[in-house]
């Protein structure tokens, strides 16, 4: 490996041949990363004790290593998958829970109904699941706000 | 589901009691979710952000007692992490998901 390989770490500014691990641009050694993994190190007492909790807190019950998050990943157990677990938990996982629970307390007639009806522009009644409404294939700027207003109706 | 989460502020924010904690809730959570996908931080943002998750955490405490998954756990680090090692973008795994989309997509069709 020759000295034009040597690229400096965005992390910690040093020169390293070993910017491979982690997106091509963090030494797989940096400091700060293993500084910030030692932060979890809490986190991994808390799964040796009580093994279940592993798959919340994406910790193995080795102390170097954490579990995969999300299967496929192109990378093995880095210390920075925390952070990948935070955007996951923060961005898929508990939004869409509290969302779905957000709609049922403040519009939904009945806890356990799934679907919410809304008037469409053409002034018929619409029916939508819960599903259909956060999927990526509904075409949500179309539904103008008025029309959500009957998303209060039983 | 984040483009709903989106729009939902805007669009639904005429039809609920703004005061009412679970639409607070719901509120510092969009809020707290677009701040960790932004690509730069302020010290400010970053304290702000951290203000946002704290207070989301104990409106969600109040709103749905009991419902808190240790998945929230993660959230309180995020101030840090973002201190320490920058936007969390750049390490999010999101970006190396997208190949999975179109073998997803097409189980999907003949599920």
């Amino acid at each position: 490996m020759g000295a034009a390989t040597l690229r400096i770490c965005k992390n910690c500014n040093v020169e390293s041949h070993e910017i491979s691990g982690l997106f091509n641009y963090l030494r797989s050694d940096c400091p700060k990363l293993l500084t910030t993994a030692a932060s979890h190190m809490r986190d991994i007492c808390i799964v040796k004790e009580h093994p279940h909790l592993s798959k919340y807190l994406g910790v193995s019950g080795q102390d170097h290593a954490f579990v995969g998050i999300v299967p496929g990943m192109p990378f093995n157990f880095t210390p920075s998958m925390p952070y990948d677990h935070i955007m996951h938990s923060a961005a898929e996982g508990t939004l869409k829970w509290e969302c779905k629970h957000m709609l049922k307390t403040l519009f939904a007639s009945k806890p356990s109904d799934e679907f919410y009806h809304y008037i469409s522009l053409d002034g018929s009644a619409q029916e939508i699941s819960f599903n259909t409404l956060i999927s990526k294939d509904f075409n949500w700027p179309e539904v103008p706000s008025l029309t959500l207003q009957t998303l209060i109706t039983p | 589901m984040l483009t709903f989460a989106r729009y939902s502020i805007v669009a639904l924010s005429p039809y609920v009691n703004e005061e009412d904690p679970t639409w607070l809730c719901w509120c510092n959570h969009v809020h707290f979710v677009e701040f960790a996908s932004k690509n730069s931080f302020s010290w400010e943002d970053i304290v702000q952000m951290n203000h946002l998750v704290l207070q989301h955490h104990s409106l969600f405490n109040q709103v749905y007692p009991g419902e808190a998954t240790p998945k929230f756990h993660w959230l309180l680090h995020m101030a840090l992490d973002i201190w320490w090692n920058g936007p969390l973008k750049h390490v999010s795994c999101m970006r190396f998901e997208v190949p999975d989309l179109t073998p997803n997509h097409n189980l999907n069709l003949i599920r």
